[in-house]
């Protein structure tokens, strides 16, 4: 099977980056395709739980269902630890099913799963 | 370097992320995409987020290389050249439902030599291509 | 061997990407990999010889450990960053494009670009 790691190191919202790298992952998965999605630098904040009503409040998607659509889909998500502890983000306060590693687990899944490597 | 030969059916995939000449990213992809194929490699581009603007058509540029221009040449020589969907309506190039029979949205704002695609068009690529690479985000 | 290119176009010291650069290069050796940078655009500024810090450091270290490093002639000299100014070890192409799309078609396992 094919398998592309996404790399996304952007925040949620200030960018479209963020979503455009959650929707590649939900349709590489749709077509059969081995996805891991990797949380890097501010990326992390894309995964964390509790956003209210981003479509209503600043007219964009919710980025957590994006993160949720993927995880449903057997996609795996995982959260740099170094990133989120620099950013005092704790593991309770991520979404339900986001993996964490070390950076050298991350690197690890670039060198290993990264047949095609997509950034954002 | 050790001169290789080239495998013609060995492909080259490039998404680009940002617009024409906002930065030097298109210039780069131009000019990456135009020597893979003076080596014999297929190419296969897809604009996604403001990338798409490359696909405008009508660039007329002063000072900078003429993007347009250069994907009409690249695709002349048999490159692929999609771009998203969702990302062109937002940005006002999209003008009907999806055309069967040309392959592609239509869009009179567009190039004819980009195909308005759906974004299973770079899923396509990446499990079609041999190596993809990224410009424009990160 | 199993081999990786690394392409940056982003400057060294504005964002993380040439240390996520650094880090994977230092990784895929550590794993014993064949690694290649390449230095493109606003990337040829990670070439400047005689940076501090961690980009700096670790251009230097992956020189040592036999990491090929290739920055683009023309955005060196485009910024002014002649040959004299370029950290030693680093190869510098006029046809860097080629010598790229070469190694990423014919030798590389893996390609990244930031």
């Amino acid at each position: 099977m094919v398998s592309v790691v996404i790399e996304i190191s952007r925040p949620p919202f200030g960018s479209e980056h963020t979503f455009a790298g959650l929707y590649v992952a939900s349709a590489s998965l749709s077509k059969g395709i081995d996805v891991i999605v990797l949380l890097r630098g501010d990326g992390v904040y894309t995964g964390r739980k509790g956003q209210i009503e981003p479509q209503e409040k600043i007219h964009l998607p919710p980025t957590e269902n994006l993160v949720e659509d993927v995880i449903e889909l057997s996609g795996r998500v995982v959260a740099d630890n170094s990133a989120l502890e620099l950013r005092g983000i704790a593991a309770e306060e991520l979404i339900e099913g986001i993996e964490i590693l070390d950076t050298e687990g991350i690197h690890d899944i670039i060198l290993e799963k990264g047949e095609q490597i997509v950034v954002f | 370097m050790v001169e290789v030969e080239s495998d013609p059916k060995k492909t080259l995939s490039i998404m680009l992320f940002s617009g024409p000449y906002g930065s030097q990213d298109a210039d780069h992809m131009c000019r990456i995409a135009e020597k893979a194929m003076d080596k014999g490699y297929g190419v296969q581009i897809f604009l996604y987020g403001d990338g798409v603007h490359a696909q405008l058509k009508g660039q007329a540029p002063k000072m900078f290389m003429n993007i347009g221009e250069k994907l009409t040449d690249l695709a002349k020589r048999g490159a692929i050249i999609k771009s998203c969907v969702r990302c062109s309506q937002a940005r006002g190039y999209v003008e009907d439902e999806f055309d069967e029979e040309a392959d592609r949205y239509p869009s009179s704002k567009a190039l004819d030599e980009v195909k308005i695609y759906s974004l299973y068009g770079f899923i396509n690529f990446i499990k079609s291509t041999d190596k993809l690479i990224t410009l424009g985000s990160g | 061997m199993a081999r990786i290119c690394l392409l940056i176009t982003k400057p060294p010291h504005s964002d993380e990407n040439a240390e996520r650069m650094c880090g994977v290069s230092q990784r895929a050796r550590e794993s014993g990999m064949d690694v290649a940078i390449y230095l493109l655009g606003d990337g040829v500024l990670c070439a400047k010889a005689g940076q501090k810090g961690y980009v700096g450091d670790n251009i230097r270290a992956a020189l040592e450990n036999g990491v090929s490093i290739i920055a683009c002639q023309q955005d060196l000299e485009a910024r002014a960053i002649s040959k004299d100014h370029v950290e030693s070890g680093i190869e510098i192409s006029d046809d860097f494009e080629g010598i790229f799309v070469e190694d990423v078609m014919e030798r590389a396992d893996r390609v990244i670009s930031w």
